[in-house]
């Protein structure tokens, strides 16, 4: 079974754990050829209100003010939910703001 | 007649030449289109400093301006704006602090100060219970801004009592010296400080025990608190509320557009180390919040280690950390934090600092200035003692410190050799915030059109960018370095930031919808203020200071950056993009939707739509020359 590694950093990962520093990392199992839209709809459904301010399952789409990172590269959001996981890939999630 | 609510009715204008002040009315009518701040600020200046007068003139106005919601109890509603000619552009700067000052102003009896002239020897001003005066301040000569506002507390025997001074940059007339209040706020876009020392005039002390007037309470009120709930969970909100704006240092580090060695690299490892979560896990914090804020941005923070371990100072932001951090190529986090503690006492722009300095720096270790040149000071990169002899030498223009107090356009040229290459400026010599704009092209492009010295507002998904619910999206990688999408945004997002500006609320609260935020401005004056009043507010404060500063000297060519904001990064998250090959087409497209003519200069149609109809044969006649 492939897996991925989800990091949530602060403060989205602060609706999930206690843990104060840097990223909280989840490992999930993923089907083959699944996207990232399908693993979070499925978090989502878990009912975690954590990933629920990161995906909105309604629309499919991540919310406005996440930026997504795969392995480093920040994804556009338009294309996120459609990218296809491969095992061992990492994946980001971090408040979007900044700007002076 | 009752007092229209959100204003305390009257304006001081001080008169240094004369050693003359008198109260002032503004009328209803004018309010409302300009509504406070910013876009009063702007309208006075627009009114009274005509073309020949430059940023020392005395003839040049410096403004403190509140809001309308300054001193109530809106989300954030202690923010007042310096407005003023600022010496890095020769044209209008509008400044912008939080703190207590604004708001104890409105509560000493006054929407706005005018300053004008210069006195004959240095005076402080004091305002309290609808009275003002001016006193001397022989003694605060030299001292730098928390010991003048301790010594003003001390003095006057109130605790409460707010200061806003300069520091010994300003008294120096650095170029870039900054507006300080409160132990750490700061004004200081486009050289605030320096007209103020210009004007000999060393601190505004405001006290008073009145309230600002709300017209319908109880709506105001429900609209507070929704207006706290979509904040909270706003981007900006979530993120700054929780871990100050250092929240988003490894962002910016991760996708390029963190400033690095004066943005030689964008490679900076050590950025965990400098992100909020860490640095509020790890120092020893305590509130010390902003009038009517319950965010928990503001915070005292505690030194941990190194000479002055055990110094309580105030957290530094983002652009503090990246100034004193990664852009000198340092890694101590604990000397980040003194070295800004040095900066705001001594009373200057961070932004401005950090290009200078950086600038020095990579002039020195690529051999283009030696220790002869820099007094003896060892400018090797990370030498963090070498920076604070600096920033002292600058602040007293001693030496080398001398060349550097001009700015860094200015001290390029001074240095000569590679050194202009280096430079990193905007418009016509203005330094942008401290960030890699290179990675961040909606700032560099709101930077090279803004009129106003600095950005308008936060990249950040803000409530609603109008009225659409339409989120900002720009850390979208497709959207950050579009060249399509960038020129709209930023102009819509100009006409939103110019609306806040002018009501006196701090950037980090306006995460609501712009209908809450109008209708709160309707509940505090009783006027049936739309969104789509405060999106006109937002494009006439915006087309004025583009008048205004058509009237002294802006052309299109000042809507430009220094040489090395168009090469593309070497590395990092913005490697090999530039916006050179585009910029010029993004112009022409923001010119049109703001209905601008190809010199960047508004149309008459434009400005009577707006009812700046006043404005448009001033620019006819600018047009025949």
């Amino acid at each position: 079974m492939a897996k991925v590694e989800l990091h949530v950093y602060p403060p989205l990962s602060y609706k999930m754990s206690s843990k104060r520093v840097g990223a909280l990392i989840l490992e999930e199992k993923i089907d083959q050829g699944e996207t990232l839209g399908d693993l979070l709809a499925r978090l989502v459904n878990g009912n975690h209100e954590a990933w629920q301010a990161i995906f909105d399952a309604q629309t499919h789409q991540i919310r406005p003010a996440i930026v997504t990172i795969l392995n480093g590269a920040a994804l556009a959001r338009s294309e996120a939910p459609q990218t296809r996981l491969s095992d061992g890939d990492q994946i980001d999630f971090r408040v979007a703001y900044g700007g002076g | 007649m009752a007092k229209l609510g959100g204003y305390m009715g009257k304006i001081l204008r001080v008169d240094l030449t004369n050693e003359r002040l008198t109260d002032e009315k503004v009328d209803e009518a004018t309010l409302r289109k300009f509504l406070g701040g910013t876009g009063l600020g702007t309208k006075i200046m627009y009114d009274e400093v005509p073309a020949a007068v430059e940023w020392s003139d005395p003839r040049n106005r410096l403004i403190f301006a509140t809001g309308v919601l300054t001193g109530s109890r809106a989300p954030g509603g202690a923010t007042y704006a310096v407005v003023t000619k600022g010496p890095l552009t020769n044209l209008l700067g509008a400044a912008h602090s939080n703190g207590f000052f604004g708001t104890r102003l409105k509560f000493a009896g006054y929407d706005a100060v005018i300053v004008q002239g210069a006195a004959k020897s240095w005076v402080y001003l004091y305002v309290h219970d609808g009275v003002a005066e001016l006193r001397s301040a022989a003694h605060l000569l030299g001292k730098d801004t928390q010991e003048t506002e301790d010594i003003l507390r001390k003095e006057i025997g109130q605790p409460k009592l707010s200061v806003s001074c300069i520091g010994p940059a300003g008294e120096n007339l650095v170029k870039f010296a900054a507006v300080v209040c409160d132990g750490g706020h700061v004004a200081s876009t486009n050289g605030p400080g320096a007209v103020m020392g210009s004007k000999k005039l060393k601190a505004i002390a405001a006290y008073g025990e009145a309230s600002v007037p709300i017209h319908d309470k109880a709506r105001f009120n429900a609209l507070v608190k929704d207006w706290w709930e979509q904040a909270k969970a706003s981007a900006m909100g979530s993120l700054v509320g929780t871990l100050g704006t250092a929240g988003y240092f490894s962002l910016a580090a991760l996708t390029g557009w963190g400033p690095v060695k004066n943005c030689t690299t964008n490679i900076y490892p050590e950025h965990p180390k400098f992100n909020g979560d860490s640095i509020r896990a790890n120092f020893k914090l305590k509130p010390k919040p902003c009038y009517a804020c319950r965010l928990g941005h503001g915070q005292e923070i505690e030194i941990a280690e190194g000479p002055h371990k055990g110094v309580i100072v105030e957290e530094p932001e983002y652009e503090d950390f990246t100034s004193f951090g990664s852009m000198i190529g340092s890694t101590d986090i604990n000397a980040a934090m003194w070295l800004t503690n040095v900066n705001d006492r001594l009373g200057m722009d961070v932004k401005e600092e950090a290009f200078v300095v950086g600038l020095a720096m990579e002039c020195y270790n690529k051999g283009i200035l030696t220790k002869k040149d820099t007094d003896g000071v060892d400018l090797t990169w990370g030498n963090v003692e070498g920076v604070e002899t600096l920033l002292h030498k600058i602040a007293h223009r001693e030496g080398f410190g001398d060349v550097l107090a001009e700015g860094v356009m200015r001290a390029a040229k001074k240095i000569g050799g590679d050194a202009l290459k280096f430079a990193v400026y905007t418009k016509n010599g203005i330094a942008p915030h401290v960030l890699d704009i290179r990675g961040l092209w909606p700032s560099l492009f709101m930077l090279t059109i803004s009129d106003m010295g600095s950005l308008t507002a936060s990249i950040a998904d803000v409530g609603d960018l109008l009225d659409a619910n339409e989120g900002m999206g720009m850390m979208d990688p497709a959207q950050a370095f579009s060249a399509e999408v960038i020129p709209r945004k930023v102009r819509l997002l100009g006409h939103r930031g110019h609306f806040v500006d002018s009501i006196g609320i701090c950037m980090h609260v306006e995460g609501a919808t712009l209908k809450t935020l109008s209708d709160t401005v309707s509940a505090a004056t009783g006027w049936d203020f739309t969104w789509q009043e405060a999106v006109e507010v937002g494009q006439r404060v915006q087309n004025l200071m583009r008048v205004f500063n058509i009237r002294h000297g802006s052309r299109r060519e000042d809507d430009r950056v220094s040489p090395r904001l168009v090469e593309a990064p070497v590395d990092g998250g913005a490697q090999g993009k530039s916006i050179g090959p585009k910029l010029e087409g993004m112009l022409n497209e923001y010119y049109q939707g703001m209905g601008w003519d190809k010199e960047g200069r508004p149309l008459p149609e434009t400005l009577k739509k707006l009812d700046l109809e006043f404005a448009v044969k001033e620019l006819e006649k600018k047009a025949r020359r």
